[in-house]
């Protein structure tokens, strides 16, 4: 039941990182403008970002999806999520009414807000969850 | 699984992700350009879209298609195509009206007609035609308070939009 768990668990966040990362490997200069409106970088890590965080998204998804390199994209995705918390909380500190930058990039992108915070908590702890029963698994071997 | 394993993990995802995002910028017309700051004037999406609605600008915004696209998508837009009538004839940004930047004496009444505080865009062909870049600014002398610029102009809009002919 719990490698069920585990594979479905592996499986959705392979995804939503697929998916997400998708969109904004099509249009990079719309994701530059998402991340540019958060104010907290400058335009040359802007510029950089946008052109890799997505593809680190694609990356780690199909990782997933596959069952190789937990350990890594496991990882990568804490790490990401950690940033896209602090980046949304600071944004709704500041009062910023920006769209989120999460997945879709057109006019009816999602605003930074709650939901959007709560679900990068969700896939940060999904992520954490993998990481350590890869750990264990491991130990028990 | 040693630390060393996962550092080996994550510096390749990294390292691939740097590859095939360096590479298929470069392939992709909507790319982004790799540089320190925006273009001089580049607006925020915030000057346009949150900000911009109450403040009054002196001077015309440089704005990118896909601002340009939002401004669309967001209605109450003017958007003037410089170029001659031939040109616009023969293929032009979809709603787009024709103010010829050598014929506006003839365009004093529509340029009056427009609303001072409706967002009025100007482009041409793109750089190094700068006949929008001359008309915004003159609007915006005239007291209009958001006009913007596309500045990559017809050139850069026909890549991946239609055109209206």
């Amino acid at each position: 039941m719990k490698k069920v768990l585990l594979l479905f668990v592996r499986i959705l966040l392979g995804a939503v990182f697929i998916y997400a990362g998708a969109g904004k490997i099509i249009n990079p200069s719309a994701f530059a403008d998402a991340i540019d409106n958060y104010r907290i970088a400058p335009y040359l890590l802007v510029t950089i970002m946008a052109i890799i965080l997505p593809w680190v998204e694609v990356i780690v998804g199909l990782l997933l999806v596959l069952g190789r390199w937990l350990h890594g994209s496991s990882l990568i995705i804490i790490l990401l999520n950690i940033v896209f918390i602090i980046a949304m909380s600071s944004a709704m500190f500041r009062g910023l009414d920006i769209s989120c930058g999460c997945f879709s990039l057109g006019g009816d992108a999602a605003r930074v807000g709650v939901i959007r915070l709560l679900e990068d908590v969700v896939y940060l702890l999904l992520a954490i969850v993998l990481l350590r029963s890869q750990t264990s698994d491991q130990v028990h071997q | 699984m040693s630390i060393k394993k996962v550092a080996t993990q994550v510096i390749s995802i990294i390292a691939a992700a740097v590859l095939l995002g360096l590479t298929a910028n470069f392939m992709n017309p909507n790319g982004v350009k790799i540089t320190i700051n925006r273009s001089a004037g580049q607006a925020s999406d915030d000057a346009l879209f949150q900000h911009g609605a109450d403040r009054e600008m002196n001077e015309p915004i440089v704005i990118n298609k896909e601002q340009l696209k939002k401004l669309l998508a967001a209605g109450d837009i003017i958007i003037i195509d410089t170029r001659s009538p031939q040109e616009f004839l023969h293929g032009r940004i979809p709603h787009a009206i024709n103010i010829p930047f050598e014929m506006l004496d003839q365009a004093i009444a529509t340029i009056d007609s427009m609303e001072k505080t409706s967002w009025i865009v100007t482009y041409c062909d793109g750089p190094p035609c700068d006949k929008a870049q001359h008309l915004g600014a003159m609007l915006s002398d005239m007291g209009f308070t958001r006009v913007a610029f596309y500045d990559a102009g017809l050139d850069d809009w026909k890549i991946t939009e239609d055109i209206e002919e």
